[in-house]
């Protein structure tokens, strides 16, 4: 019924509510009044009724109670003015006798021939039933049975629901009169108002406005219709503006980019999809998306496609398998897919980026083929390498040989310094013993020949006075000599660790080093406190000075005439550095950086082993556990600056 | 009694009762019994001033003389009251006995002997009730029977408002009335 009523047109509904408004109202109205005047008719004629009765049963007392049978005739004959009555029967009742009929008015019809039944008003067969004691001084003596028709009363009601039903009629049509009226008043505009929004829907022409209106409700919606239309107006331009924008974005992607509607048809492609698959856009554009996936995948993809959108969000397609597509010609191209949900105005469509990788398949199997042949390669390398390891190996050896060798060459020229050293104050020693050999055979042949004369005695006790002084100095020297010497000697090639006085040391390696300074005019100085004592390998000490002194004179004052080293100590906070300088030739950039690798030299075929700043620097970082670290401009000399740690440091005991 | 008016267009239902009575007009029996429940009626449709009967007196109802509707009548009232007072039944009282007695059945033999045991109870509140041949100034209610044999009464509005007493109208309607 309402599902009927929904699809009425409005104006009908306007004529149906007015008609149904005004009826109903008539008729329940009718059918009040009618059932009031019904029930309040009823109940006028129950109390006319009762009072009859009770009128008539006192009337009746003294006919019943002296048997006068013409005297309650008389008094039932009152009734024949009342036409409802339909019948009054008086019954004597005396003592516990039973009711019988005394007297009796009816209309057609023996209806008094009953028991007269329980007092009170009821009704029987259509009719209402007054039953009434007849009492007399509180006795009773008798009963009162009246019987009024109803009938009477029903068709009062029947004229009276006819009239209703006439009302009800002429409202109608009079109520159909004014809803015609009306429906043209209230339909008309919302008539309007539902042609204009029509044709907006099927034209898509937002510019369109509803004629302006009074002020009414009807009035108000079409204000807020036309306001409405403004903003779908405004805001269609947005959407056309904001899917150029999109459309042109997919355009210009690098790849190809197509997006397909929730229903799986192609909404969008743009040219880099054409020319991947094939086809020109007007042949994708609304068809089924499983176009392009080959067919034996094709029958899976829509299950996938609902998976996606059933979990919309950005990622790669069909991870973990490899995906192809399937162009115009019908070539299957490797593809890579990777799935963006879109929110758009029909749902949520999935814009796919489709990357053709046949370029990089085919790389990767030629980076296959390439990691292969670069995996044999490597297998030959490892030879190779074991073959250089070997080498290299036997090279190391040939090393260490060389710098032991070096060590005893070093010790060699150690040997012959300290020979030469000590052939003075012998060679000395031995031309005074000499002398005094000489001075003591000339004596003792003067004595044979008994010529020995005062004089001679004399000249020869002063000779052999000063050959013993001459002699003894000298061999002391040599004494001292061999003394320091046997200390390097021993330092050098034992590689003892004790403790000892730094300048002291520095002062006996420099003594050791005289036979080579002394021909020169080159001078050593010395600037180093007293009170230093280390306690490490003085050999390593000696050995790295000797050897830059070394190179000082053979490399730094090569045609220098007179050199200037020096030999700076100082205490620096975390040890000891140790400075020493020349203010020769210096070493060349280019030789800077190699200065302490093995074998390098400058001189080599002409006595350069090439290991002297490699022991130096091995001692320095390996044996002492400090630093070292050259400086040097050409033309100015060249410095080493060795830092020694704290530890080798002792300060000596007061 | 208004005999021309009994209805020819009510058939068949009007007789039963009546007719059974009118038959035991026939017999003494059924007459006695008829009268003592009209004395008894009687009673009910009078009102006696309150000098005469009192609160919760009993209401005697007497017979005068000789006769059997003494019986009758004392089997008629047993065990019944009216508006509260017992009834008491005094057969034959003596003459000072019978001025206090509220109905009074004189139940003498012959007019003028009836009159004058009337004129005795006159001006003392009593519903006198006899059965002359006509009507005496001093009773209020005289029996007599209809054409048709039934038992009827007439009433005498002047001795019963000498008397003091309040007859009901429905009383009047079903008797004969008469002024003396």
């Amino acid at each position: 019924m309402l599902r009927f009523f929904r699809d009425v047109p409005i104006r009908r509904k306007l004529t149906l509510l007015m008609l149904l408004a005004s009826a109903s109202g008539v008729l329940l109205t009718g059918i009040g009044l009618t059932a009031y005047a019904w029930s309040s008719a009823r109940a006028n004629m129950e109390r006319d009724l009762a009072s009859v009765s009770s009128m008539l049963a006192s009337n009746a007392t003294g006919a019943l109670a002296f048997r006068d049978l013409d005297t309650a005739n008389e008094i039932l004959s009152a009734m024949r003015a009342k036409p409802e009555l339909e019948a009054a029967c008086l019954y004597t009742a005396e003592g516990a006798e039973a009711a019988k009929l005394f007297a009796s008015v009816t209309a057609p019809g023996d209806i008094c021939h009953i028991e007269p039944g329980a007092a009170g008003v009821r009704v029987e067969e259509q009719s209402l039933v007054s039953v009434q004691p007849v009492e007399q001084a509180g006795e009773r003596i008798g009963w009162l049975r009246l019987r009024a028709s109803l009938k009477p009363l029903e068709q009062a009601l029947a004229v009276q629901a006819g009239i209703m039903l006439t009302i009800v009629g002429v409202s109608i049509v009079v109520s159909m009169v004014i809803a015609f009226a009306v429906q043209r008043v209230f339909a008309g505009p919302i008539l309007r108002l539902a042609e204009t929004a029509r044709e907006v829907s099927q034209t898509r022409n937002y510019g369109l406005r509803v004629q302006a209106y009074g002020h009414d409700e009807v009035g108000v919606l079409v204000q807020d219709f036309n306001a409405m239309l403004d903003q779908i107006a405004r805001a269609d331009a947005e959407i056309k503006k904001a899917e150029e924008r999109f459309r042109l974005t997919v355009e210009a992607a690098p790849n190809a980019m197509v997006v397909v509607g929730r229903d799986g048809l192609i909404s969008l492609v743009n040219t880099q999809m054409e020319e991947l698959f094939g086809y020109p856009r007007a042949e994708l554009i609304g068809q089924p998306v499983e176009k392009l996936v080959p067919a034996r995948f094709r029958d899976d993809h829509p299950t996938l496609r609902k998976a996606f959108s059933s979990q919309p969000r950005a990622r790669s397609m069909g991870v973990g398998r490899e995906l192809f597509g399937l162009t115009r010609d019908g070539r299957e191209v490797p593809i890579e897919v990777g799935l963006s949900p879109i929110e758009t105005p029909e749902g949520t469509a999935v814009l796919s980026s489709i990357i053709d990788i046949t370029e990089r398949k085919r790389a990767e199997q030629e980076m296959v083929q390439l990691n292969r042949s670069l995996e044999r390669q490597v297998t030959e390398t490892a030879r190779t390498n074991r073959e250089l390891e070997v080498a290299m190996g036997k090279l190391r050896e040939a090393q260490t040989q060389l710098v032991q060798a070096e060590k005893l060459a070093s010790l060699g020229a150690l040997v012959a310094g300290v020979a030469h050293e000590i052939n003075t104050p012998v060679g000395v020693g031995v031309t005074a013993a000499s002398t005094l050999q000489a001075r003591a055979a000339h004596l003792r042949e003067l004595y044979e020949k008994e010529s020995l004369r005062r004089s001679d005695l004399d000249r020869f006790v002063t000779l052999a006075d000063e050959s013993t002084q001459i002699i003894l100095r000298n061999l002391q020297r040599a004494a001292d000599l061999i003394h320091s010497f046997k200390q390097v000697a021993v330092d050098q090639s034992s590689g003892e660790r004790r403790r000892f006085a730094l300048k002291g040391y520095i002062d006996e390696i420099l003594l050791s080093l005289r036979p080579k300074l002394k021909a020169t005019s080159h001078v050593v100085e010395v600037d180093c406190a007293e009170d230093i004592v280390l306690d490490t390998f003085p050999g390593a000490i000696a050995q790295i000075l000797t050897n830059f002194v070394t190179n000082s004179l053979i490399h730094g004052f090569e045609g220098v005439a007179a050199g200037h080293i020096r030999i700076a100590i100082r205490h620096a906070s975390d040890g000891l550095t140790l400075k020493y300088s020349d203010d020769g030739r210096g070493i060349s950039p280019d030789h800077l950086p190699r200065i302490f690798d093995p074998f390098f030299t400058t001189k080599r075929g002409v006595g350069g082993s090439g290991l002297g700043l490699h022991i130096v620097y091995n001692l320095v970082t390996q044996l002492l556990g400090g630093t070292i670290q050259a400086a040097s401009e050409p033309g100015k000399g060249a410095a080493f600056t060795i830092r020694l740690p704290a530890a080798l440091v002792q300060r000596a005991a007061a | 009694m208004k005999p021309g008016m009994s209805w020819a267009s009510c058939a068949a239902a009007l007789v039963l009762a009546l007719a059974g009575s009118a038959q035991a007009a026939a017999t003494d029996d059924l007459e006695l019994k008829v009268k003592a429940a009209f004395l008894f009626n009687f009673a009910k449709f009078t009102t006696w001033p309150p000098s005469k009967l009192k609160g919760d007196s009993s209401l005697l109802l007497c017979v005068q003389g000789a006769g059997a509707i003494g019986a009758v009548l004392e089997d008629t009232v047993r065990g019944r009251s009216i508006a509260g007072h017992p009834i008491d039944v005094l057969q034959s009282p003596r003459s000072e006995d019978l001025r206090r007695c509220h109905i009074v059945y004189v139940g003498a033999a012959g007019d003028s002997r009836i009159a004058q045991e009337l004129e005795t109870l006159a001006n003392h509140g009593v519903l006198t009730v006899h059965e002359s041949g006509e009507a005496q100034p001093g009773g209020v209610i005289r029996f007599f029977l209809s054409d048709a044999g039934r038992v009827r009464f007439e009433v005498n509005v002047t001795a019963a408002s000498r008397e003091q007493l309040a007859l009901s109208s429905k009383l009047l309607e079903v008797s004969k009335v008469v002024n003396r």
